[in-house]
């Protein structure tokens, strides 16, 4: 069995998550086997920088970090997304 | 025994899933082999302070995205590896730097020696050699330094107890003077350190590194080590006296050194 990993990448633009995905719980669903267990972002209602082990109704916006863990296969395949261009 | 990478990744995020896939195939296996037990890996672009203002990325913040990124791990390390991630460096010396690291328990850090190309300009090199030039003078110490500013370097993080003194590595720079603040606090805190040589393949690459960066890594130094302001202008003129100065003197050179030294200069009250 591969050995788990815990990464930790900044998510900017552009990328297909924001495309994508409005929320952390959007972007949950097609990764279930990683766990998203931290996220440092600038809560854009109150224009504050927080860290949290991220519930599903976050936001999802630029200029964060995001840490997820999982087998390296999982991790490479949801960062190969997470730094691939707009759809569009 | 719990190791962190980090591999600071400016404008280079499309690096990630390269580096993951090499470290994933080659140096994970390797590193668990040598005894890692937990692994986590980081790529700061950004610090924490540019993800609250939302500012765009201007470059420059390789130490602080490092520094903060290391403030907020999960575990904490008894080793730090840091790559930069711009590909310049083969992935694969890291294992060779943490096994160094680890087969002597009275080395505190490891730092890559740049044998042949230095993937820098010839002038940003000559100011590398001597801003380490001067953090010798500054300490008074005696052995030679062959390189000290690689992007490639591993120390052995939190308390550390040598002979029954508490030390500690320290880092605050904010951008490039990085490995130079890992070079000052080994020299001031007396700290055993090794070198391995690392060979950078000839393809050139960009860089965010600017002009003003030399001065802002100088102007780190000064602030932090008073005797080095106190002495900078003697420094100065002992390094032009060197056969490593005069054999890197050269072409334009002779121009942006003469600028060089007058723009750091002027960052010391009555320096010129």
């Amino acid at each position: 069995m591969e050995s788990g990993i815990r990464v930790e990448i900044p998510l900017k633009a552009p990328s297909i998550l924001f495309d994508r995905y409005k929320t952390i719980g959007e972007l949950k669903e097609p990764y279930p086997n990683l766990s998203f267990v931290k996220y440092i972002y600038l809560d854009p209602i109150d224009n504050k920088l927080k860290g949290a082990n991220p519930p599903n109704e976050l936001p999802l916006v630029e200029n964060a970090y995001l840490t997820i863990v999982g087998t390296f296969g999982d991790v490479i395949k949801f960062v190969k997304d997470a730094t691939s261009l707009s759809d569009f | 025994m719990k190791v962190i990478c980090v591999f600071p990744i400016t404008n280079n995020t499309h690096n990630i899933p390269l580096i993951l896939g090499i470290f994933r195939l080659e140096i994970a296996p390797q590193l668990i082999l040598l005894g890692a037990t937990d692994l986590e890996i980081k790529f700061p672009e950004i610090d924490y302070k540019y993800v609250e203002t939302n500012q765009s990325l201007k470059g420059g913040t390789k130490g602080k995205g490092i520094v903060d990124c290391l403030k907020n791990t999960n575990i904490s390390p008894d080793i730090v590896i840091i790559c930069d991630g711009s590909n310049k460096i083969p992935y694969i010396y890291i294992i060779n730097i943490f096994q160094e690291l680890i087969s002597d328990s009275s080395i505190y850090c490891v730092m890559a020696n740049r044998k042949n190309n230095k993937s820098i300009s010839d002038f940003r090199y000559l100011v590398e050699r001597f801003e380490v030039f001067a953090l010798k003078k500054c300490f008074d110490f005696k052995n030679e330094i062959p390189d000290g500013q690689c992007g490639l370097w591993a120390y052995r993080h939190g308390k550390l107890n040598i002979n029954s003194h508490p030390k500690e590595i320290k880092l605050t720079a904010e951008g490039y003077e990085i490995e130079l603040d890992l070079l000052g606090e080994i020299l001031e805190k007396g700290l055993n350190h090794s070198f391995i040589d690392v060979e950078l393949p000839l393809n050139q690459q960009t860089t965010s590194f600017k002009y003003e960066d030399n001065l802002k890594k100088m102007s780190f130094l000064l602030n932090k080590y008073a005797r080095l302001k106190q002495y900078l202008n003697y420094y100065i003129q002992e390094f032009e006296q060197t056969a490593e100065f005069l054999s890197l003197m050269k072409g334009e050179q002779i121009e942006q050194w003469a600028e060089y030294k007058k723009n750091i200069l002027s960052l010391i009250p009555n320096g010129l």
